[in-house]
């Protein structure tokens, strides 16, 4: 999803009614992080 | 008051024929309807927070990730979802700390990014609705949700 560039930062409360469904599943970035660098292997 | 956006899932089946959403760029599965980022997203940090849009797309632009393992990817399937806790808002969409599903709308369309109807079993559509206990709403009426 294509959601452009970062304007500002909000706080923003819950909604009324959360569902009581926990353990939540587990959290992890939506976006896939770029690979790290290649570790220089000795000559 | 807390935040209502648009976003896409991956639907798919595992070997049992179990329907379940995940991400759709990372193996991220929703167990349920609730979604927690690992950290609070911030304006510096582009990769936290669970992602959604500001206004209802049909279709997507990126190449979406595969099938989970053991798992059949059946589509993409667009529905809303509340966001709260820190948000940043971005030029067309958020980046949420916490997030909500809220109603899926009952069409499936390829991961493409075609936009193309997929056919899917209205059984596989409403075992996904009990399941994540979210209202199901036909395609039609998929902007108006925004106004309610």
């Amino acid at each position: 999803m294509r959601i452009g560039e970062p304007l500002r930062e909000l706080e923003v409360a819950p909604p009324l009614a959360i569902p009581a469904l926990e353990p939540v599943a587990p959290a992890l970035p939506e976006v896939v992080p770029a690979p790290a660098a290649p570790v220089p292997v000795p000559a | 008051m807390s935040l209502r956006a648009w976003r896409f899932w991956r639907l798919t089946l595992d070997a049992r024929g179990t329907a379940r959403l995940w991400s759709i760029y990372v193996s991220c599965p929703w167990e349920g309807p609730l979604l927690h980022a690992h950290e609070r997203p911030a304006r510096h940090n582009e990769h936290c927070g669970i992602y959604a849009l500001r206004e209802v797309v049909w279709r997507l632009h990126n190449t979406i990730a595969p099938a989970p393992p053991g798992h059949t990817l059946l589509g993409l399937i667009g529905g809303y979802c509340q966001l709260w806790g820190r948000v940043v808002v971005h030029e067309a969409g958020y980046r949420a700390e916490h997030a909500m599903l809220e109603a899926l709308v009952a069409t499936v369309v390829a991961g493409s990014g075609s936009g193309r109807v997929i056919d899917v079993d209205a059984d596989v559509l409403f075992a996904v609705q009990r399941h994540y206990g979210v209202e199901l709403l036909p395609f039609g009426s998929r902007k108006r949700f925004f106004s309610r």
